[in-house]
């Protein structure tokens, strides 16, 4: 839990997507402080807006994404007054970033070793021997359980899947990033290779100090690996939480409720999974109150009227949601809510 | 890679084999067998034995007209292999070895000629439309490279003979030099050259390079796109490096195999161009014997144009694995990528009339 310097700070940013007809904003007016003994969650169903946040901490929102509003602090330095090369400079040695498309973020022509020499050239300050850069990388895969000096002459079409996330995580650390952010580690690998990603995370985190930032929609993953949880949904932060409020107090987000129910085994063994009933809703088509109220089994008329507001301290404990607000702000104590007024039924 | 150097010669000759066997099967099935017509008209112009009219029948197709046809054809296969096509029956005197050896360099000089400059004006508008492509520029571009490849060979040669050649007399129609210089290494010959090569590689260029343009433009506008692009782009690497080593290498792949076809199809586009500008290479005596029912010079010309073909396509496959190491990987997955690569472009490359021409 957020102990250490800040080393990212997120204030108020929000990222549009400008459509022909319409701006949709898919991050909108998101805030939170990474730590740097934090293992930080990025939670959320898929379209929520995870990986255009994550991209755009390094000013990497694809087209056509732009970065409407908000500020993004490294150790206290704006990246959004960066100039372009200071940005381009702040990439990998700053944040490293490996993408949810790691599996095709090699380029197929040309050898890994040749790419981990581009990105060394491309820093000289980081490593200004590059011999001594590559013979980093190797231990890196060493590290992450990769046999080193026999990848580097590979081609990305000669690694699978496994090895190509492995040594996307190999790749990013190369440069001592102090932030790494991982977009979906897990998501496209099989149990095995999801336990040795897990596994390999928790080492580089010990052995580096590598602040790790990492995006997900598989709450076990959570549960072993993070220390804060960010939940986003339909582009809102909607709950920022400590992993033990999030997965053993009952002040959590109707959301991360929903999402703990519909994963099997995580809380109570046995119980059967239930998935969340609708949809995440589409970024034209938002409800007037609360984005999660037509699928909230707590919504009141307040929730359908009106926008929750993230109430608490944005960098530890913070939640958007109007029955929960209350009831803390009535009692602090730790009652169950009952959905006794919920418009929508039980 | 020995192995693939092995296969692909292997596969190369063997399509040269079935070319040579078709051509010849081919013409001995058409109807009225010319090699019989040819008999016919020599027994009905009469005062000669029929030893001597079956002598005068080898020495232009290399064959005894009655044998069976299986030994005619071994025969000709030996022929063949060393470079005897036998005679040509229009033009008197000349064996057809000797055209196709008169003829080639001409071809191979303007088709060569016309295939470079089409293709690096066609790849530099197509840059230049991929880097520029939201602005207005992009816009006319396109507008204008659509329109140019949609223009027929015939009509865009037409108009340059009829304006450039006719009315102002800038450059000359025809012929591949001036009958008034000297044949020889001197710069009044070479200039002679260049300016008869103005007008059929202009011809060439006008039809093919706004296919080579868009492609380039599809290629590299598709290979930003890439997941590999944005993330070189977070490793914080140079705009130099990106698009040098992560665009320019990946966008150029689809475009050198449809290079590789295109010098197949270089020949055939040469059959327009050199006909229309009067130009004596392979395919204008090609197109001549056609008319003249010279079957010996078609079926020679027709070997020559085929096996061009397959080894200009032998060579692009020797050096493919140069730029994409995926290739010459032994291993099925390897063959099965560069076999859809070249498939891919296959489809691109008849989707977009006029690349090849
Ligand atoms: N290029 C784009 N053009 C228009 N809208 C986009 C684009 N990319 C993303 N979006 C929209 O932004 C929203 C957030 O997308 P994002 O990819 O960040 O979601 P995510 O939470 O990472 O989902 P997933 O779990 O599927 O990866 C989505 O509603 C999506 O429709
Ligand atoms: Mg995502």
């Amino acid at each position: 839990m957020g102990s250490g310097d800040a080393v990212l700070e997120v204030r108020n940013l929000s990222v549009d997507f400008a459509l022909p007809t319409t701006r949709l904003r898919a991050v909108d007016n998101v805030s939170f402080t990474v730590y740097a003994d934090d293992v930080y969650a990025l939670v959320g169903e898929s379209g929520c807006g995870k990986s255009t946040l994550a991209a755009a901490l390094l000013d990497l929102v694809p087209e056509p994404g732009v970065i409407a509003s908000g500020d993004v602090l490294l150790r206290g330095t704006n990246v959004r007054s960066m100039t372009a090369d200071q940005v381009r400079r702040a990439r990998m040695a700053q944040i490293a970033m490996v993408f949810q498309a790691a599996m095709s973020s090699f380029n197929p022509v040309v050898t890994i070793g040749s790419q981990v020499e581009h990105v060394l050239e491309a820093h000289p300050e980081v490593w200004p021997d590059r011999r001594e850069g590559l013979e980093y990388f190797d231990h890196l895969l060493e590290m992450v359980r990769l046999p080193g000096s026999r990848m580097r002459g590979r081609f990305e079409s000669q690694l699978s899947g496994g090895m190509k996330q492995r040594v996307a995580i190999a790749f990013a650390c190369v440069l001592k990033p102090s932030i790494l952010v991982l977009d979906e580690p897990t998501t496209a690998l099989d149990v095995v290779n999801q336990r040795l990603v897990i596994d390999v995370l928790k080492d580089l985190r010990e052995k580096l100090g590598v602040t790790v930032v990492f995006v997900t929609h598989d709450l076990s993953v959570v549960a072993e690996l993070a220390t804060m949880v960010a939940v986003m949904y339909a582009g809102r932060m909607v709950q920022i939480a400590p992993i033990d409020t999030i997965f053993y107090d009952r002040r959590r987000h109707p959301y991360v409720q929903a999402l703990l129910s519909s994963i099997p085994n995580v809380l109570q063994p046995g119980r059967a999974a239930r998935s969340i009933p609708g949809q995440v809703p589409r970024l034209d088509q938002l409800p007037p109150g609360c984005r999660f109220a037509p699928r909230c089994p707590l919504a009141e008329q307040v929730c359908l009227r009106d926008d929750p507001e993230l109430i608490g301290d944005s960098h530890h404990n913070a939640v958007a949601c109007h029955p929960l607000n209350r009831h803390n702000s009535a009692a602090d104590g730790g009652q169950e809510l009952v959905p006794g007024r919920a418009v929508n039924g039980a | 890679m020995l192995s693939y150097i092995l296969r692909r010669s292997l596969i190369s000759f063997f399509v040269i084999f079935v070319v040579i066997s078709g051509s010849f099967f081919l013409v001995r099935m058409m109807p009225g067998n010319p090699m019989q017509v040819l008999y016919q008209q020599l027994v009905q112009q009469g005062g000669l034995t029929p030893q001597e009219i079956d002598a005068e029948i080898k020495v232009y197709y290399g064959l005894q007209p009655h044998g069976p046809l299986l030994s005619q054809y071994f025969q000709y296969l030996a022929d063949v292999a060393q470079g005897n096509f036998g005679r040509s029956i229009a033009v008197s005197s000349a064996t057809v070895a000797h055209i196709i050896k008169q003829a080639l360099p001409w071809t191979v000089f303007l088709s060569a000629a016309s295939l470079l400059v089409t293709f690096v004006l066609g790849i530099l508008i197509g840059t230049i439309m991929a880097a520029f492509r939201k602005g207005a520029m992009a816009k006319v571009l396109t507008l204008v490279t659509s329109f140019f490849s949609a223009v027929p060979a015939y009509v865009s040669a037409l108009i340059l003979i009829w304006q450039v050649a006719a009315i102002h007399h800038f450059f000359p129609a025809q012929g591949a030099y001036s009958p008034s210089v000297p044949v020889g290494f001197n710069l009044a010959f070479i200039g002679s050259v260049l300016d008869h090569a103005v007008l059929p590689v202009t011809a060439a260029v006008i039809t093919g390079f706004g296919g080579w343009a868009l492609m380039m433009k599809g290629s590299t506008t598709s290979t930003m796109g890439a997941d590999y692009i944005r993330a070189s782009k977070s490793w914080g690497l140079t705009q130099r490096r990106i698009t040098q080593t992560y665009i320019g290498r990946n966008s150029m792949l689809p475009i050198v195999t449809n290079l590789a076809l295109a010098l197949g199809g270089l020949f055939g586009g040469a059959l327009f161009i050199e006909t229309f500008f009067t130009y004596p290479g392979v395919a204008y005596y090609m197109v001549q014997a056609i008319d003249n029912r010279d079957y010996p010079v078609m079926m020679g010309c027709f070997i020559v144009v085929t096996t061009a073909t397959v080894l200009a396509n032998f060579l692009v496959d020797l050096f493919y694995p140069l730029i994409d190491p995926r290739i010459a990987r032994p291993g099925g997955a390897a063959r099965g990528a560069a076999e859809r690569r070249k498939s891919e472009a296959a489809e691109q490359a008849t989707a977009q009339p006029g690349v090849a021409a």
